[in-house]
């Protein structure tokens, strides 16, 4: 009987697209399509997760045999009924297909790899490295009205009284050329900049994309004078730094609206507010409004920065867009800053990774191999353990401004998981 | 297909000059052998005619002092690239002398943006005289083999006889005296035509020297229209030889990624898996809303420069001598970069409207200028692949991959394709 069974048993070959990622931590597993964003967690336990482990095995090109028995089970039942809806694979019988459905596991394969980059450098050819570098961003001096902590949290002047030469920027940048940089950033008071003279001359002799970051308080005494920077290829950014003049400092920039976008630094809803009212009726139309931590408003953090449930609901990353979560940091990837302390850092928030005077080969290569920044992924407890762990986006200077390793409400410890089930 | 199409300038260009992987010289015409399908030979035509000449010293030190005055422009001093100078011939090794001359040349120069390592396609004959500054000096070397000495039947000298012994004494010598040597810088190429066969010049060459052997068919652009039949009389395509063998699985194996079938593989997984990027910062470019220019050849100097032996400059060796983008002589090289690229547009906009329904244009790698009929007003793309072909070609590659499914494991893990 039990013969007669098998051999009348159906049996289906189930195969996952391409663009479907299967990830499973402990005893949870999700399938996320990143084609068309859809996707489902589920509890991952006995054959269900034997199942999963066969698809994730590369050799099993993404499919795997299903038999009529086990297809009976709920759980494996619902599973794959939950892959059909959102797309993410497709169940055939055996008998009307005769070969294996076969499929690829979204496996990430980079060629110039670390490995690679590594061993270019032990036979001293590793200068393909400059390819990497995108944007360089130039803190040239301090600012009365800067900060001595918030450029750890934003793109924000520093209060100190050092600056850079700007003959070291023009070597620095010089060192760059065979890189494909995308922009160039400038970060200070221009006005009290002793080498204006020669990053004015400069601006005009290059063609490159340039973006100031300036304070209100900066520029508006000698806003006349600052004629020059409002030119083709160059962005400007305000950044609002005291509500109470903004409404004046607005008006004076009103001529060069369209060239100007304003950034807007947040700590409480009640701020928040009042700058969504100002945008409104002001209609503002370049803007970014940026939470930034005080050191006290983490309910603020928490309550309008941090990630939830609900915000994995509006997930819309594409395959490629979760290799880069997987490999890369978004924030700090092919960006070099150079504080006025002469030191560049590929984050600010990490050891500097040589002087402004080192080679570009030195600092680039210390960055990849060796770096906290570029590279930095969320390939840490506790997001390792998670199963949304690389549809989150990359780690950021707020986590390590609040001193936490990751702003999230997740917490995939054993009694969440059925919360998770249920939300999904 | 909705792609969009740009065209080169003059800028692009420069840069690919910045950035360049390999320049070649055709060090001399002449050649010690009088192999019958030549690609100098009577088989073919579109190249200058064959005068025993040698290629002078002076422009060969022209070309390399320009392009180093334009890395040293614009690379960084701590940003050494690997750079590779080939020398073609002919037989490059009758002008030895040159050979050492240039080496002496360039190693004079102390060009530290690059590190420079030296390739030569030799047919082995001279092997053994040069044998220790070829050493010395690490040249990798790709040694013309066709098996044994039946395969190797059309590498004949200027009186008829088979090379294969002298070449085969040659190598061996070359590999009891220097075998770490060998190991390293030491590579094959063997020319599939009727008189061999993958089966037997991939066995021959493993069992006599240990080694794979890169195994090709013959060119089949540029052909004499009166030798079209004689041509493929001689043509044999690879895979169909490795099916005739009627050892296909042991033999693919065996070849691995010389395998025409694996190779394919390969390049489909490459192109089309969407799991390979070239390097970090490619992964942040979504490819379909990158602009391109039609067909796949290469922009001007992307991969490299060939030198001819009257000083033409050309984007590569397998490009006609009529398509020449420059010239070098003994006191100067002029490269229009203008006019290379209105060139280079005019040629390549000739398919935009067949490219702009190719479903393979993002993955395309025909070359306008191994299209033998690219000068007249509309030639025809043999490479263009519409949406039936291009299934059938998915469908293939999956097919394959379903019977041998270690493959995907094996090609994203060991596999590195240098662009």
């Amino acid at each position: 009987m039990k013969i007669s069974i098998a051999l009348t048993m159906k049996r289906y070959w189930l195969v996952l697209y391409p663009d479907t990622f299967l990830w499973l931590k402990n005893s949870l597993g999700i399938i996320y399509n990143s084609k068309n964003y859809k996707h489902f967690t589920f509890i991952c336990r006995d054959k269900l997760k034997k199942l999963c482990k066969t698809l994730i095995d590369l050799n099993s090109l993404y499919s795997v045999e299903l038999t009529e028995k086990l297809l009976c089970q709920q759980n494996i039942k619902e599973w794959v009924k939950k892959i059909i809806q959102i797309d993410a694979g497709e169940i055939i019988e055996q008998d009307k297909q005769e070969k294996k459905l076969v499929s690829y596991f979204p496996t990430l394969t980079i060629q110039n790899n670390i490995d690679h980059i590594q061993w270019k450098d032990g036979l001293n050819m590793g200068g393909e490295i400059i390819k990497n570098l995108e944007e360089l961003i130039f803190y040239i001096n301090g600012s009365s009205n800067g900060s001595k902590h918030l450029y750890k949290q934003l793109h924000y002047p520093l209060q100190t009284a050092l600056s850079v030469n700007f003959e070291l920027v023009d070597t620095f940048i010089k060192k760059c050329k065979n890189a494909q940089l995308n922009k160039i950033t400038f970060i200070g008071d221009l006005c009290r900049y002793h080498d204006l003279d020669k990053l004015q001359k400069w601006v005009h002799s290059n063609n490159y994309f340039l973006h100031f970051i300036l304070l209100p308080d900066d520029i508006v005494p000698n806003i006349e004078k600052f004629k020059w920077l409002f030119r083709e290829k160059t962005d400007i950014s305000i950044i609002a730094n005291d509500y109470t003049s903004l409404p004046n400092q607005f008006d004076l920039f009103r001529e060069n609206s369209d060239m100007i976008k304003w950034l807007f630094p947040v700590t409480s809803v009640v701020q928040f507010e009042w700058i969504d009212s100002f945008i409104r009726e002001r209609t503002v139309k370049e803007y970014e409004i940026v939470p930034v931590f005080d050191g006290s408003n983490l309910p603020f953090f928490e309550a309008n920065v941090y990630t939830s449930q609900e915000d994995f609901n509006e997930i819309s990353l594409s395959r490629r867009e979760v290799f880069i979560n997987m490999t890369l940091n978004v924030n700090h990837f092919g960006k070099l800053t150079i504080l006025p302390d002469k030191k560049v850092y590929a984050s600010v928030n990490e050891n500097f990774l040589g002087n402004i005077k080192a080679t570009i080969y030195d600092i680039l290569f210390k960055e990849m191999t060796k770096g906290h920044s570029w590279l930095k992924v969320r390939n840490k407890r506790p997001c390792n353990k998670c199963v949304y762990q690389w549809l989150c986006p990359s780690p950021g200077n707020y986590e390590k401004v609040i001193g936490k390793p990751n702003l999230c409400h997740i917490n995939q410890s054993r009694e969440d998981i059925s919360a998770t089930i249920v939300n999904s | 297909m909705n792609s969009q199409f740009i065209k080169i300038d003059a800028n692009l260009i420069y840069q690919n000059l910045v950035n360049l992987k390999q320049l070649v010289f055709e060090v001399t015409d002449a050649c010690n052998l009088k192999c019958k399908y030549c690609g100098y030979g009577e088989l073919y035509e579109g190249y200058d005619p064959r005068k025993r000449q040698n290629l002078s010293l002076n422009r060969a030190k022209n070309v390399i002092l320009y392009l180093a005055e334009i890395w040293n422009k614009n690379i960084d001093s701590s940003l050494c690239q690997p750079f590779s100078i080939g020398f073609y011939g002919g037989e490059p090794l009758i002008n030895i002398i040159l050979i050492k001359d240039m080496i002496r040349f360039t190693e004079s120069l102390e060009i530290n943006r690059k590190k420079i390592y030296y390739n030569m396609t030799t047919n082995g004959i001279l092997l053994k005289r040069h044998i220790d500054f070829l050493v010395n000096k690490k040249i990798r070397l790709l040694i013309s083999l066709d098996g044994n000495e039946q395969n190797h039947s059309y590498r004949i000298d200027h009186h008829g006889n088979n090379s294969h012994g002298q070449v085969v004494n040659n190598v061996k010598k070359l590999q009891l005296k220097y075998p770490e040597y060998f190991k390293k810088y030491v590579r094959f190429n063997t020319v599939l035509h009727n008189m061999n066969s993958v089966e037997s010049a991939h066995k021959y060459v493993m069992d006599t020297f240990g080694k794979k052997t890169t195994i090709s068919s013959l060119n089949n652009s540029g052909i004499r229209q009166d030798k079209i039949k004689e041509f493929y009389n001689m043509f044999q395509n690879v895979d169909a030889s490795i099916e005739k063998s009627g050892n296909r699985e042991k033999l693919e194996t065996e070849l691995f990624l010389e395998a025409p079938r694996i190779s394919q593989l390969t390049n489909f997984i490459y192109r089309f898996s969407g799991n390979m990027f070239d390097n970090y910062r490619s992964l942040f470019y979504d490819e379909n809303k990158i602009e391109t220019v039609p067909t796949g050849t290469c922009t001007p100097f992307f991969k490299k420069m060939f030198i001819t032996v009257n000083g033409k400059i050309l984007p590569c060796e397998k490009v006609n001598h009529e398509f020449a983008m420059g010239q070098v002589s003994d006191d100067r090289v002029e490269i229009d970069f203008d006019q290379i690229a209105d060139m280079f547009n005019n040629y390549v906009f000739k398919f935009v409207k067949r490219c702009k329904t190719c479903v393979n244009i993002r993955k395309c790698s025909q070359c306008v200028f191994q299209i033998d009929e690219v000068k007249t007003p509309a030639p025809k793309c043999r490479s263009y692949i519409g949406s039936h072909a291009f299934q059938n070609y998915i469908s293939k590659n999956l097919d394959y991959l379903g019977k041998h499914p270690a493959l995907y494991k094996q090609i994203m893990k060991e596999v590195r394709i240098e662009n």
